[in-house]
């Protein structure tokens, strides 16, 4: 109670000034959390797709290019490629995509695969 | 009053330093693979800066290491008919450690199976398995005995010998982008991962790498928190053509010609030195599981080695942590 009675009108407009510029800076921490799951698909570096993943939702996507095709399947949460006109098949081994941080490439084709969302638990894959 | 302004001058530079570490990534194609490159810095221009010089360093390694690019000083040794030919500093630094690391591991890395990839045809569109005499006709020219180093950079091959520096690329093109910079960097190149720095996305700045599942490799089976190392993997579920119901990958054994058949799908190469983690992964895969951890005990290595009856085991220092439903067992050997 002393030092309430201590204190002037400035200090409490400084408490105040201080108070929202620590709320200022606050605020680039706080991202707008979501549980969703997005599928980003590129080729050649440009993204061409980008589609919110659902339960429920199926597609099947062709990417034509210059070297040849590459299909990609998607189902609930799950994205794989089906097949690719490619040698070596890498993108077909990789399997289904079905957390954020996961990606498939094929490499002859240049298209890229990836789950996008928040819920990365892990910063990289050593493959 | 000139306290108030005098303290507000205070806290207000203090909360000019709360400002978080900027973010600048790029994925791309080189090496005949997919990388990432992830850093972080005070400013985005600077993140930027380090970032696409990062890029540009390996791209410029990726041609001077490559010998699928003519104009590389490795196309012009492997065509030279056992005549010598003059590297290039990289080239020759990196055929350097590669044959030392041959050395060390007495042949089980060896940087002179481009005649067994090329024989077997594996990542082309016509891969087969060749007969004995094709593969022991093949392997008179496999050997880094054939690799002869002469002054001022010069080489030459013996027994048309030729040299893919394949296995230890991506390692040393690792080490020398990330070497001389200083702020968090992550590097992701064709799956051989840097991680330098504190992490600013996690609490106490290590990163969490995971381990391919060699199922379904964009999953993972475990997890390991690191500072300021490379952890590299070999396996046997990227590079690979099945005939007969028999699988034929990428790494080959330099002594049978052969893809290395054991117990293993994976090894797992934990070390300050991206370049050395490269060629270990191979040698361990090609060596198997027993002579393979002997080997780690006796050199001082970590590792990680994973078998076909789903078992994972860990040599050395190393703190593994089984993903959640990862059908695995964590065995380990201090």
């Amino acid at each position: 109670m002393k030092l309430l009675k201590t204190l002037k009108k400035g200090d409490f407009v400084i408490f105040a000034i201080i108070l929202i510029m620590a709320i200022i800076c606050l605020v680039p921490f706080i991202s707008t959390q979501t549980d969703q799951l997005i599928c980003e698909i590129s080729q050649d570096n440009k993204i061409i797709h980008k589609i919110i993943l659902n339960k429920g939702y199926k597609d099947k996507i062709t990417i034509e290019t210059q070297n040849g095709n590459s299909v990609i399947c998607i189902e609930d949460n799950s994205v794989w490629f089906e097949s690719s006109d490619c040698p070596d098949q890498v993108c077909v081994h990789t399997g289904k995509l079905t957390h954020a941080g996961q990606i498939a490439v094929c490499l002859p084709n240049k298209v890229i695969v990836k789950l996008i969302g928040q819920e990365n638990q892990i910063d990289a894959i050593a493959t | 009053m000139k306290k108030r302004v005098f303290t507000l001058f205070i806290v207000l530079s203090m909360l000019c330093g709360c400002s978080s570490l900027k973010n600048s990534s790029q994925d791309f194609f080189a090496m005949d693979t997919f990388m990432n490159i992830s850093v972080w810095s005070s400013s985005k221009s600077d993140a930027d800066t380090i970032l696409s010089n990062a890029q540009k360093k390996v791209n410029e390694l990726s041609n001077r290491l490559s010998r699928q690019i003519s104009s590389s000083s490795i196309a012009k040794l492997n065509s030279a008919n056992g005549e010598p030919v003059t590297l290039d500093d990289d080239a020759y630094n990196a055929l350097k450690q590669a044959v030392e690391l041959a050395k060390f591991t007495n042949g089980a890395f060896d940087p002179t199976t481009a005649v067994l990839s090329d024989l077997w045809g594996i990542g082309t569109d016509s891969p087969s398995v060749p007969n004995d005499e094709q593969i022991n006709e093949t392997l008179t020219h496999v050997g880094y005995e054939n690799i002869v180093f002469l002054e001022d950079n010069q080489v030459k091959l013996l027994n048309g010998a030729q040299v893919d520096l394949g296995g230890i690329g991506k390692g040393y093109v690792t080490d020398l982008v990330t070497k001389d910079i200083s702020t968090p960097i992550l590097a992701s190149l064709g799956g051989n991962i840097g991680a330098y720095g504190e992490n600013p996305n996690s609490d106490n700045g290590l990163w969490s790498i995971g381990l391919a599942d060699p199922d379904n490799n964009s999953s993972y089976i475990a997890s390991i928190k690191i500072k300021d190392l490379s952890i590299v993997t070999s396996g046997d579920y990227e590079r690979y053509f099945e005939q007969d119901g028999v699988r034929y990958h990428h790494i080959f054994d330099p002594k049978t010609g052969y893809p290395a058949q054991n117990e293993l799908r994976a090894v797992t190469v934990i070390d300050r030195n991206s370049t050395r983690a490269d060629a270990l992964t191979t040698a361990l895969f090609v060596m198997g599981l027993d002579e393979g951890i002997k080997f780690c005990k006796d050199n001082d290595i970590n590792a990680v080695f994973i078998t076909k009856e789903h078992k994972i085991y860990t040599v050395g220092s190393i703190n593994l942590t089984l993903a959640e439903g990862a059908d695995y067992e964590i065995i380990k050997n201090s």
